[in-house]
């Protein structure tokens, strides 16, 4: 199997589809609230952050 | 009719009329319009229907006036060499400017590809972080980690789709680049003919 250009578009895309879809899940079950997610955000292994 | 069947039947055909050097010009021509052509998508035997046949060439250029070389002498005589010693202040500084400005179009170019690889790279990149670390991050809170790893998905799709984009863009950039340079050449070094 030839990985095509027209085959990494599609791949691409459903990352960025499912990545929406999880963040929107996480955000979801954090009730909608953006300060939960400001505890201990300065740990090395977060990614996002809120200053 | 596929590119290597045009490419024979018109330089066979030209060899009758045209000097060989002649003939390799217009073959490279045709070959790089048709490979131009297949780059945007085209099929060979569509790139190569899309252009004339080789005998509507041939047709075509029948009468076309051929270019004649002039004897010009290339002595560097005292008096012209005293003349471009005297005149370099005007000459060189213009031919300075002429030289910068081209190779500020050149870099002027090059910043596209060079923005879309940087954006690209930190895509993939901090896309990859995002997600390889999203398992500590749910040590913190489950909507913390699974939020990171979709932003991690979304990053890594993006940057993988500006990795492409930047591909394109950097074929196109490489095919200007040398048409550019070949147009240069061309109206620098091959100003000593005309035609007749």
């Amino acid at each position: 199997m030839t990985i095509g250009k027209k085959f990494m578009i599609k791949l691409s895309l459903v990352f960025i589809v499912v990545g929406l879809l999880l963040s929107f899940a996480g955000f979801a079950s954090s009730g909608f609230d953006l300060n939960s997610y400001t505890i201990d955000q300065t740990n090395w292994y977060r990614v996002i952050r809120f200053e | 009719m596929n590119r290597i069947e045009f490419i024979k039947s018109l330089s066979s055909q030209l060899s009758y009329t045209m000097k060989p050097e002649e003939v390799r010009e217009l073959v490279d021509y045709y070959d790089e319009i048709i490979l131009d052509r297949m780059e945007e998508g085209l099929s060979e035997e569509e790139a190569v229907s899309k252009l004339d046949t080789p005998d509507q060439i041939i047709d075509a250029i029948k009468g076309t006036p051929l270019e004649i070389k002039l004897p010009v002498s290339k002595k560097l005589t005292p008096y012209l060499f005293l003349l471009l010693v005297l005149g370099f202040p005007l000459w060189g500084s213009l031919a300075l400017a002429a030289s910068l400005l081209v190779l500020s179009l050149y870099l002027l170019i090059w910043c596209i590809p060079l923005i879309t690889g940087a954006l690209a790279f930190a895509g993939v990149f901090g896309g990859l972080v995002s997600a390889v670390l999203s398992p500590f991050a749910l040590l913190d809170g489950f909507h913390i980690g699974i939020t990171q790893l979709g932003i991690g998905l979304v990053l890594f799709g993006a940057g993988t789709l500006i990795t492409l984009l930047t591909f394109t863009i950097s074929r196109s950039v490489i095919t200007f680049s040398k048409k550019f340079s070949n147009y240069l050449k061309q109206r620098l070094f091959n100003q000593r003919s005309v035609l007749n």
